[in-house]
């Protein structure tokens, strides 16, 4: 009799996700929300989506326990994958690739909302309007405007920056890699800098999922999923403090400011405008422009003062005498003074 | 006590005030009746005066003076009211003792109060309001600054709606541009409302209370600065003003003055260039430059003061405009200069100079961030914008409509290409005999000829002064709102002069070379080779080959301006000479 109940719902629940209302009490939400993502993308017989969901069952039967022994975020979300294998295994090759073409993200948000309710703190009548929504109101785009709607903002923005922990944490980890590389971690705490970088890179992941999902600015505004490119170089100022900034902007120009110096001094033999003689002095002076010049804009980027401002105006009153020979033959028109 | 006669008295007064009798001189605007028996005027405010001059002279001089101004501003004209009575008028505006004004011209002062319609009133409170202060040189800002109105005015407009009424829109009454253009389209969507040019004269529009803030804070900044000992005249010109131009008359001092007090703190603690240059730097910061964002089909051809703060942007024009309120508004004198036309490439462009204790100037251009010793390329002329109206100026010795538009129907610049770029003096020959015929020096500049400074004709010569070099100019005569050449263009070079007339008895052959930036010939393209010869004529076509780097014309007349006009041309072709020994040199 359960069986055949089962059967009925999964039946309607591939034509019209409204069905959800006639869903047995024992099926959880997500079980529900992620046989609405199945069944949106796939069709499959009966006993197939029974297999499916039976295994899903059991998948969140393990993430819930693993959640509520506290564990870390990324490892429940590493449970929270469903692997092209099992899935092929579960319900067979062809009907998984067409599941699997959908993308990398084949859980939807709605799903994850329902996974994470306690943490985001979503009551039963957002979770009862969550499963309501139907096929097309769970597609990416109005997915978030009604997860906005349903949830707010605030908890909207949460659940992305769940979603994104596990590329965060990467993103940390790289970045960190890279300051020990440059030898810049001396005396900083790896804690406090993975957690700044993290929390950094949730944010700007959950942004950036939200704004290129939708592109709408005034809901960007509205949803208060503001970012601005200068959130990365103020977090590794604070990460680092100012010395190792410095030490690490250098490091990741060092490329760009060889080559210009190199283009410079090149122009500067080719105008008969240095001696090869001067080589080591011009490109040290050169140099140390183009770096100091490159900082002190990259200062005025981050901090948007007019102190920076002038910092950078003083470097470039005192730029180079020999630089600003060759910027003036440069844009000199090619007449000559008839 | 009065020292001086009635008689002197009279002639500081606008000539339409009547002297009635050995002690009385009255203003006819505010005769209310004549008793003939009594020989008695009888004022507005109850008041008379007797008169000794017969009843025909009188009714002569009421009625048929040309300059009297037409009673209709009358009702209007209460202030003036208390100073029906002339003592009283003589004692309040003018001085009493010998001191001559200085820096403004007192005919013009008592023409411009009189053009001024309605609204003397409020300028007449302005001077009274300065007399009374006891600060002579706040006396002589007020009426220099009144004296130079009649040639000032806004250029404006207001949103109408179908019965052509205004309906007070005012963007800046928002906090953000965006929501201003956002609620003019929301109008615009319930009713049919359009934008409507107008352009107010400051005599008629501007108020006392404007003007004595502008002056008293004027004064304030300027004296509190490191300026307060350049001369005064260069305060009234660089300072004092309350407009760079024909933008919207806004009251801007009280807000500059607070967000760009970090000029004035700056100044006393950095050189003079550097401050300058931090100027550039903040208004690259902080502005943008490009096309000015307006409302929808707004007719303004400059912001005001207080539109480009809200703004945040606009052309090269506007932010010239906020440089010169920025530094203004700190008590450091500035100016609007301009180059009128580019000598060798298309359009106008312009540039700020600020002015150091010394009044020694520092140019530069905002739009570039940058100060700098010389232009980075050739102008025509380079024109300084002066509040005051300058003495020879063209518009004082020619009819407007003989004028063509442009700057040289202004009254207030001076010319100052040589502090700008190598400048000389260029006599070109005529074809015609003329005498004291205006003629133009002309520029090419987006596809025509612009003309761009005058002088007189002597015989079959003329001789413009201070052109710029490197730059070839065509001597033109201004007839029925066209230029008609007078002449062959002349360059002006930097170590020669060279007059383009073409030589048919030296004919050569012209070797066209591909140039980086300049030309590019493309394969199966025509390009026409063109010369001046009092219009531009056509020599002759050519088709590009495969791989073409060169064009070849053969049997070219000598010594000529060309232009190579390609099939696929934008009409931005510049004009250039070739030299005899096959230098080619673009203008």
């Amino acid at each position: 009799m359960k069986k055949i109940l089962f059967f009925l719902f999964f039946l309607k629940l591939s034509v019209n996700a409204q069905s959800v209302k006639k869903m047995p009490v024992n099926v959880s939400p997500v079980i529900t929300s992620l046989l609405q993502d199945f069944s949106s993308t796939v069709k499959l017989p009966d006993e197939k989506l029974v297999v499916l969901m039976k295994y899903i069952k059991n998948q969140e039967r393990i993430v819930l326990q693993e959640m509520k022994n506290g564990a870390p975020i990324l490892k429940i979300l590493n449970l929270f994958v469903f692997e092209p294998d099992k899935v092929n295994q579960l319900i067979g090759a062809k009907p998984s690739d067409v599941y699997y073409q959908k993308g990398n993200l084949n859980i939807s948000e709605i799903s994850y909302a329902l996974l994470f309710r306690d943490r985001l703190k979503i009551d039963d009548v957002q979770i009862e309007q969550l499963l309501q929504l139907n096929q097309k109101e769970r597609e990416e785009k109005i997915a978030i405007i009604r997860l906005l709607e349903i949830m707010g903002s605030n908890r909207t923005n949460k659940l992305f920056e769940l979603i994104y922990a596990k590329e965060a944490s990467d993103w940390a980890i790289r970045d960190w890699r890279k300051f020990k590389d440059f030898k810049i971690t001396d005396g900083l705490d790896s804690v406090e800098v993975y957690n700044l970088i993290y929390n950094y890179r949730c944010k700007r992941l959950a942004c950036h999922h939200f704004y290129t999902k939708t592109g709408q600015e005034d809901s960007v505004a509205k949803a208060g999923f503001r970012h601005s490119t200068t959130d990365l170089p103020r977090v590794f100022l604070k990460a680092l403090t100012p010395g190792k900034y410095r030490t690490y902007f250098e490091k990741s120009n060092l490329d760009e400011v060889e080559a210009i110096v190199k283009k410079n001094w090149n122009d500067i033999r080719l105008l008969g405008l240095g001696n090869p003689t001067d080589s080591t002095r011009v490109k040290r002076d050169l140099r140390n422009y183009e770096m100091d010049s490159r900082f002190a804009g990259n200062m005025v980027f981050i901090e948007n003062s007019l102190k920076s401002v002038f910092v950078r105006q003083d470097l470039v009153n005192n730029k180079p005498e020999i630089l600003k020979k060759l910027e003036k033959v440069r844009s000199n028109s090619t007449n000559d003074k008839f | 006590m009065i020292v001086k006669s009635l008689k002197k008295f009279q002639q500081d007064l606008p000539p339409y005030f009547i002297r009635v009798s050995q002690s009385f001189i009255v203003n006819p605007l505010f005769i209310e009746k004549i008793d003939k028996k009594k020989k008695i005027i009888c004022l507005e405010g109850n008041i008379q005066v007797p008169f000794t001059i017969s009843l025909k002279e009188l009714i002569f001089l009421i009625g048929n003076r040309e300059d009297t101004p037409h009673n209709p501003i009358k009702s209007s004209l209460n202030y003036i009211m208390k100073f029906a009575l002339i003592p009283i008028v003589v004692i309040f505006l003018f001085p009493v003792s010998g001191t001559a004004q200085k820096y403004f011209d007192k005919s013009s002062l008592k023409i411009n109060l009189k053009k001024a319609g309605k609204n003397s009133n409020e300028l007449i409170r302005t001077l009274a309001y300065f007399k009374k202060s006891n600060d002579p040189l706040k006396y002589e800002a007020a009426g220099f600054l009144i004296a130079n109105m009649d040639i000032h005015s806004s250029n404006n407009y207001y949103w109408a709606n179908e019965s052509d009424e205004d309906i007070k829109f005012d963007e800046l009454s928002f906090s953000d541009f965006d929501q201003a253009v956002k609620k003019i389209k929301e109008l615009q969507e319930n009713q049919t409302i359009s934008a409507v040019e107008s352009t107010t004269p400051d005599l008629e529009f501007v108020k006392s209370d404007f003007l004595i803030n502008n002056i008293e804070q004027a004064f304030d900044k300027w004296r509190a600065s490191l300026y307060k000992d350049i001369p005064f005249q260069d305060f009234l010109e660089y300072i004092l003003p309350y407009r760079t131009s024909i933008e919207p008359v806004q009251d801007w001092r009280n807000r500059y003055a607070g967000q760009f007090k970090w000029i004035s703190d700056s100044a006393k603690t950095v050189p003079f260039k550097t401050l300058i240059s931090y100027v550039a730097a903040e208004y690259k910061h902080t502005f943008s430059f490009g096309s000015k964002p307006s409302l929808p089909n707004e007719p303004l051809l400059r912001l005001g003061a207080l539109q480009l703060l809200l703004r945040k942007t606009g052309n090269c024009d506007d932010v010239s405009g906020l440089t010169v309120f920025e530094l203004r508004s700190q008590g450091i004198p500035a100016a609007f200069d301009f180059i009128s036309f580019w000598g060798t490439t298309s359009g106008m462009h312009f540039t700020n100079t600020a002015f150091d204790v010394n009044m020694k100037p520092t140019y530069f251009d905002i739009t570039r961030g940058e100060i700098f010793e010389a232009l980075h390329r050739e102008p025509a002329k380079v024109i300084r914008t002066t509040y005051s109206k300058q003495k020879g100026v063209l518009a004082t010795l020619e009819k407007n409509e003989n004028i063509p538009p442009g700057f040289l129907r202004r009254f207030n610049y001076i010319d100052v290409t040589d502090e700008y770029w190598e400048a000389a003096n260029l006599t070109c020959p005529l074809l015609n005999d003329g005498k004291n015929k205006i003629v133009y020096a002309s520029v090419f500049n987006s596809g025509d000829w612009q003309p761009t400074w005058w002088s007189k004709q002597v015989k079959n010569n003329v001789t413009f002064s201070k052109l710029a070099k490197g730059v070839v100019y065509l001597p033109c005569y201004y007839e029925n709102d066209a230029l008609i050449p007078a002449g062959y263009p002349k360059v002006l070079g930097f170590n020669n002069e060279l007059v383009l007339k073409p030589d048919v008895d030296q004919k050569r052959t012209v070797t066209i070379k591909e140039q980086e930036k300049y030309l590019k010939f493309r394969p199966g393209k025509q390009y026409d080779l063109y010369y001046w010869d009092n219009e531009w004529k056509l020599f002759a076509t050519q088709t590009a080959a495969e791989a073409a780097t060169e064009l070849k014309f053969e049997n070219v007349p000598g010594s000529c301006l060309f232009r190579l006009i390609p099939e696929y041309s934008q009409g931005k072709e510049r004009p250039f000479i070739i030299l005899d020994e096959g230098t080619r040199i673009w203008y």
